[in-house]
């Protein structure tokens, strides 16, 4: 009674006439959203609501592939990108992944932001076997188990390879770090805090103090303020910007001197420096894992100056500064790495490619590879200790490897 | 006769042709309408007969989306007993909230059940080992009962056009029962209605419970058409959507709450194929173009026409 192929667009074009026309599916290309001349990308951004900011890792990203077509495309596929809004709602995203996948026919979704809005598809797209690429949230539960969840792969480093970071940047620099950690008491700063607490094992470094504080309080005074009287020399701050400026401020406020570990959630200028105030922030460590284009280093770097003019061509207004959109251009490389290594034209085929992955790509830091396998679907695993010093980001030395051991 | 057998003919063959034709993802689309017009059916009783502002809507919709995820995530509950479950919870809260909005009027009342829909994402953020917090709470697909030889989205899909159905009905009648008299009486002059023997407050809160409970069922299946609830879903601006959809569809007739939920859940999606930026201004236009041209919503505008109509070509006729 109800699969009939040729009836439901009838059907559906007598309710509300806005149909996508199902494209045929034929024995070269079996999924839909990919034919000769064209691949159909989906994705959901925030370009309204309380998350709003976000939406700009959209322009990064289009603007690469605006020149990747003028190119000639992947193999003379050019990428057609449909951009859905889902004004930061987990629940919008659920059903624009509907949309794309059921209606629109994409060939895969890229790129969706945030830990409880992929959470929210994730079921969904892993029941469909629609590759769900390079998402942006570090959380750890979407590369932790590869064999739950085959066609999802986080896009930025996981929270995880945050913290073996630091506490690999600990050893060297304070190995007798006696060290007290804010973190938000929700999912991104749980696995923030336990990441971190799995890293110290086995190591000499002491955790001292530990204070979480719920995204609706007010202020986090009272838990730095413990935190300077537990005898701390290292304040590790797992905050979102708002409240990560507030640890900072405090810190000078009590003459507290510590060395100062920031997640790169929060590492912002913009945001979360000059509001806790510029002499309060020197010397504050983070991490990174892109080329940031304010950086005297990279200022005739030709990746940059290719993103510059890229971005500039499609979207003359936008700031090249802003970190979302260089995320969101560095996230659109590796999509495209990922598209060009397919070797069947085949959802299956691109996820193959994905999670089949050692490249060196031009807008990452040198030395950062992207590196998955079968069985390790975190892609980049390797980050750069930056400082802040005078009024910018200072990198300092060479990437550190997080990678465990791997497990046979 | 014919008239009170029509409606439901008329419905069984919709669902018996969408169930048929329609994509799962349209049905599923259908499915959220059918939420948002069992919440603007609720609203109408305290808005459209009783003449109260609430705006603690979107809270209630919240704790029926939130009751039916834990109830069929935590305790395994088969799907339309968490939703009756839901129901219940909400109703309760919505008795709570009822009983404030007796002593209170107009802007105060506002202002009172906002504070309801203010508190419900924070808490539903912090109570982590009960919501799921930040990160939410996966429901899954509705499980499908073995009798039923329907996809998940149809089965999910015949529930929720039925309670509509149903909640339609029901809301009809009360409009027609001594106790839908006695709305209108407070509406329309609380003294008045003391002195022709209503209790105010006993009507006022019954209101008030039968609202709620409609708003936690419509949230249920809300919940479950979605699969997913987390906090963002349900800020403020939910109750605000709802009512702006309840004016949209016209206060008069509870037939008007689907358009109303029609134009809650289509409009922003036709904004945004318009332009993504401005897809918020956009439908603001459009709510306001909707008020202005069709104040009493569009079935009582196109009544007035047709009355018009009437008037002036009877006697041409003559």
């Amino acid at each position: 009674m109800r699969k009939h192929r040729l009836s439901y667009l009838v059907g559906a074009a007598l309710l509300l006439g806005g149909i996508g026309g199902a494209q045929a599916q034929t024995a070269k290309y079996p999924d839909p959203g990919i034919s000769d001349t064209e691949i159909v990308l989906g994705s959901s951004y925030p370009f309204s609501g309380p998350g709003a900011a976000y939406g700009v890792v959209s322009e990064g990203a289009q603007a690469y592939f605006n020149l990747i077509n003028e190119r000639g495309g992947i193999d003379g596929r050019k990428i057609r990108s449909i951009l859905l809004d889902d004004a930061y709602q987990p629940s919008k995203v659920v059903t624009n992944v509907r949309q794309m996948v059921e209606r629109d026919q994409v060939f895969a979704i890229f790129n969706i932001g945030g830990t409880a809005h992929n959470l929210a598809v994730l079921s969904y797209i892993n029941q469909k076997k629609v590759p769900q690429l390079y998402i942006n949230t570090g959380a750890v539960v979407f590369g932790d188990t590869p064999e739950k969840n085959p066609w999802t792969l986080i896009g930025i480093p996981s929270y995880a390879s945050e913290a073996a970071a630091f506490v690999r940047y600990l050893e060297k620099v304070k190995p007798d770090a006696k060290i007290g950690v804010l973190y938000q008491s929700d999912a991104f700063g749980q696995d923030l805090l336990k990441s971190f607490e799995d890293a110290l094992k086995g190591t000499k470094l002491n955790l001292v103090a530990k204070e979480s504080y719920n995204p609706t309080e007010p202020s986090v005074d009272s838990q730095v303020s413990k935190l300077e009287r537990s005898g701390a020399n290292v304040f590790v701050s797992f905050t979102i910007p708002k409240f990560a400026s507030q640890a900072i401020r405090r810190v000078a406020e009590l003459n507290w001197k510590p060395l100062q570990l920031l997640t790169s959630v929060s590492a912002s200028t913009e945001l979360v420096l000059k509001p806790a105030g510029l002499d309060a922030s020197q010397g504050i460590v983070s991490t990174a894992f892109l080329k940031d284009p304010t950086d005297p280093k990279f200022a005739k770097d030709p990746a940059v100056l290719e993103y510059e003019a890229a971005l500039k061509k499609s979207f003359p207004n936008a700031n090249p500064n802003d970190p979302l959109r260089i995320r969101g251009w560095a996230l659109a490389q590796v999509m495209v790495k990922a598209l060009q290594d397919m070797k069947t034209p085949t959802r299956a085929g691109l996820m193959a490619a994905a999670t089949n992955m050692d490249a060196e790509l031009p807008m990452f830091l040198p030395g950062i590879r992207i590196v998955t396998s079968a069985n390790d679907f975190f892609p980049i695993e390797q980050l750069t200790i930056e400082k802040f010093e005078g009024d910018r980001w200072v990198l300092q030395g060479d990437p550190i490897d997080t990678r465990k051991p791997v497990k046979e | 006769m014919l008239r009170r057998w029509l409606p439901p003919i008329a419905l069984a063959i919709f669902v018996c042709l969408a169930i048929s034709f329609l994509t799962p993802f349209r049905l599923n689309q259908l499915t959220l309408v059918a939420s948002y017009c069992i919440a603007l059916i609720g609203l109408n009783i305290v808005v459209g007969l009783a003449g109260q502002i609430s705006l603690a809507h979107g809270a209630f919709f919240a704790i029926g989306a939130y009751g039916t995820a834990i109830l069929v995530t935590k305790f395994g509950v088969p799907f339309p007993i968490a939703l009756l479950g839901a129901g219940i919870v909400a109703l309760l809260t919505g008795i709570g909230c009822g009983l404030p909005a007796m002593r209170l009027k107009g802007h105060y009342l506002a202002v009172a059940t906002l504070a309801f829909s203010v508190a419900v994402p924070p808490i539903a953020n912090r109570w982590t080992s009960l919501t799921g917090g930040s990160s939410g709470l996966d429901m899954g697909l509705i499980v499908v009962p073995a009798w039923a030889p329907l996809a998940p989205d149809a089965y999910l899909f015949l529930w929720a056009v039925g309670l509509t159905a149903l909640a339609l009905m029901a809301a009809n009648r009360v409009a027609r029962s001594p106790f839908g008299a006695s709305l209108l009486a407070v509406r329309e002059n609380e003294v008045a209605a003391i002195a022709m023997g209503t209790n105010i407050a006993v009507t006022k809160v019954s209101a008030f419970a039968m609202s709620a409970g409609l708003a936690g069922i419509a949230g249920g299946i809300f919940a479950q058409g979605v699969g997913f609830v987390a906090p963002e879903n349900f800020g403020p601006v939910l109750s605000l959507l709802f009512l702006a959809g309840l004016v949209i569809g016209g206060t008069g007739s509870f037939y008007g709450t689907i358009i109303g939920a029609l134009f809650l859940r289509f409009i922003p999606d036709y904004a945004a194929d318009i332009d993504r930026y401005l897809a918020g201004i956009l439908f603001g236009i459009a709510i306001i173009l909707c008020l202005r041209f069709m104040p009493e919503g569009p079935l009582a505008t196109l009544a007035r026409l047709g009355r018009l109509r009437r008037r002036t070509s009877e006697p041409a006729s003559k």
